[in-house]
């Protein structure tokens, strides 16, 4: 058991020895006080009587003026051991007789009633009477030693009795306490216990009379619901923990199968990634084998279109009307071969070309398409609404390749149409990126065709009725995308259709 | 108290003052005389013996004094005006033990100490207190006898002859008496 200075047994014997030993002490001191004041007084009466017997027997001796007899009488007062002098007086207050045991002897004269004792003497003082006549005086001085010594007696006694009633007090309080502070010195014992190794199943064994046994039960109550509490408290602990490693499994889970769909997605990126690696190599074979092709086709093209005009001029005089038909129809289909041969180089040098970055005005880019293809287009009317055009940042080459496209194809589809209306525009810009729009009021296609308007070679109409390669808008696109733009389309059949193209808008810086 | 016992005390002094003025040797006159002394014992065995209560109560304390006339004068003289037992105190001159009827003290002067057997006769079985200042009064029958010892005046006391005539003596008194009892003397 810790203690800060004394324990509370130790407390409690010196609270009670200091208790007892000063009532007891007080007790003594005012009990010698009051007694020695009490024995003053008694040997004072006790002298004032002793001097008044002693009177009545020497006053006789006083009647018959016999100071030897009066002496003789006064030595009765030897008896009495406290009585230092005796001193008779006569009528005049002259000396008469004296008794002296010790000390000095009675003045000759009888002294002044004021005058005080000696040190340590009372003094009581008489008149010899007889017969109610005062006669003289007896005068008795006596020493207090006897009263002293009582005193002292008294006084050690009581310090005696003082140090045996502590003694008995420490011994039978000591004897108490040790079964009234057992339980107590238990119960600091047993909360310091407690409060070391966190043990609440400890209990206090020793119990005590009334208010300490009230306290060891309440303490060990107070204990037991203590332990109940900490044991729901640890259980609901090990449940707690029992659920977060559940959760915690299950998000490892949870995070092992995203890793394992993350791995096995980074493994499809990287096969795409090689796949995309294989595509490009083989597009860009078959783009330098189709551009070789086309190259290689012209040369045996030239040959093929020059003798059939070398042969016209020459032999048509000779050929007859269906001979001059055949001509004409070889004539046609080398054209058309030419022209597309001439398509595919330029698309295939499209997606070949070098890029250059430079500011190009749409609104001019525009403007000067627009005249050479209504050049082609001569009298025919159309009604040209262009106008807002942005300036982007590009190949200007490759962006006035993308409009005659879109602008030839416009005039080309419209060419049915009574009012044939082409307008070019653009939308608000969005994301640094500008829209452009074709829209022409045209032929037009089902939406559902829309996904193949772009490839190579792919046509919406018979060539009878719109001549054409079907490499125009894949040469479109492959610029646009070169651009990092897009192109797309919004169309009806017999309702015309729109051409959208969004493309990077230039620093004006 | 204290005034009451001033008073008396005054009243004493003037007395004893008026007493030496009287007196006729002025060199013992701040000393009382040896008859005064006498005199004031002679009142002052009055407080210290008992007489027996007489049958018919008389009306004074009757002092006779026998062949003393000096004396006498000077006893009537100090007891004039006092009391004794309650009663005034008369000093009576008597010529003869015969007159002594009624008296309660008896003094017998040293003048008749030749008849002194005759006188105690005289007054045998009376209540009578016998004092005397003649030689050897009390050895020879009579109660209490004056003597001089030195300057003082001292008394014997026969307490036997006391008690037969029905007297007590204080033993304060007898303590300060030789005490004898009655013999031949010589």
């Amino acid at each position: 058991v810790k203690a800060r200075g004394l324990t509370i047994p130790q407390r409690l014997l010196v609270a009670s020895a200091l208790a007892a030993g000063s009532s007891l002490l007080l007790a003594g001191t005012t009990l010698a006080f009051l007694d020695t004041r009490q024995a003053r007084a008694d040997l004072l009466m006790r002298r004032g009587i002793d001097a008044e017997m002693a009177g009545l027997h020497v006053s006789s001796a006083l009647t018959f003026e016999d100071p030897a007899a009066a002496e003789t009488t006064l030595q009765v007062l030897r008896l009495k051991a406290d009585i230092d002098r005796a001193c008779l007086y006569d009528r005049q207050d002259r000396l008469f007789a004296s008794f002296l045991a010790r000390g000095t002897a009675c003045p000759a004269q009888a002294p002044d009633r004021s005058g005080a004792p000696p040190r340590d003497h009372v003094a009581v003082s008489r008149p010899v009477l007889r017969n109610g006549e005062v006669l003289g005086r007896l005068e008795l001085l006596s020493n207090l030693d006897e009263l002293y010594a009582r005193s002292a007696r008294l006084i050690g006694a009581g310090i005696v009795v003082t140090a045996v009633a502590l003694a008995l007090g420490l011994a039978v309080s000591s004897r108490y306490q040790r079964t009234l502070l057992q339980p107590l010195v238990g119960l600091a014992s047993t909360a310091q216990a407690v409060a070391d190794d966190q043990d609440y199943s400890r209990r206090v064994m020793v119990t005590g009379p009334g208010e300490i046994g009230l306290l060891v039960d309440n303490f060990n109550g107070m204990l037991a619901q203590v332990e109940s509490r900490d044991r729901e408290l640890q259980e609901s602990k090990a449940e707690l923990e029992r659920r977060v490693l559940a959760r915690t499994e299950a998000l490892n889970e949870e995070l092992l199968g995203r890793r394992r769909n993350e791995e096995q997605i980074r493994r499809l990126n990287e096969q795409l990634s090689q796949r995309l690696g294989e595509v490009t190599a083989l597009n860009q074979e078959i783009e330098s084998f189709s551009y070789s092709v086309s190259h290689d086709l012209r040369a045996p093209l030239r040959h093929v279109s020059g003798f059939v005009d070398l042969f016209r001029e020459r032999c048509a005089a000779n050929l007859d009307a269906t001979g001059q038909r055949y001509l004409k129809v070889i004539s046609d289909g080398a054209t058309q071969m030419g022209q597309l041969i001439d398509d595919l180089l330029s698309f295939s040098r499209m997606s070949r070309a070098e890029l250059s970055h430079v500011r190009v005005a749409l609104e001019d880019l525009v403007e000067e398409v627009r005249r050479e293809v209504e050049r082609d287009a001569a009298g025919r009317e159309i009604e040209w609404v262009v106008g807002g055009l942005p300036a982007v940042s590009g190949d200007r080459a490759m962006l006035r390749v993308v409009f005659v496209n879109l602008l030839s194809n416009a005039v080309k589809y419209t060419r049915g149409v009574e009012r044939a209306k082409v307008e070019v525009g653009s939308r608000p810009e969005e994301n640094g990126h500008c829209t452009v729009f074709v829209k022409d009021n045209g032929v037009g296609f089902d939406m559902k065709y829309a996904h193949k308007l772009f490839g190579v070679f792919q046509r919406l109409h018979r060539s009878e009725d719109f001549a054409g390669t079907g490499i125009g808008l894949a040469t479109v696109r492959r610029i646009v995308s070169r651009h990092g733009g897009n192109v797309w389309v919004e169309a009806a059949p017999q309702k015309g259709a729109t051409f959208y193209v969004s493309l990077a808008r230039t620093e004006e810086a | 108290v204290v005034r009451r016992v001033a008073r008396r005390l005054a009243a004493v002094l003037l007395a004893a003052a008026s007493l030496c003025v009287a007196a006729s040797a002025p060199a013992v006159a701040q000393q009382a005389t040896d008859q005064e002394v006498k005199a004031a014992f002679l009142f002052q065995f009055t407080r210290f013996v008992e007489w027996p209560l007489p049958v018919n109560p008389p009306a004074e304390f009757v002092v006779a004094i026998l062949g003393a006339d000096q004396f006498s004068e000077v006893a009537a003289r100090l007891l004039q005006g006092k009391t004794a037992a309650d009663l005034p105190v008369a000093v009576r001159r008597i010529a003869a033990v015969g007159e002594a009827g009624g008296a309660r003290i008896l003094f017998v002067g040293s003048a008749e100490s030749a008849h002194v057997p005759e006188i105690l006769k005289g007054v045998e079985g009376a209540a009578v207190l016998t004092v005397s200042d003649s030689r050897a009064f009390a050895e020879r029958g009579g109660m209490i006898g004056f003597r001089t010892e030195g300057q003082r005046v001292r008394f014997d006391i026969n307490v036997v002859e006391a008690q037969r005539s029905g007297l007590r003596i204080s033993s304060d008194v007898l303590r300060l008496a030789r005490l004898v009892e009655t013999r031949s003397v010589p």
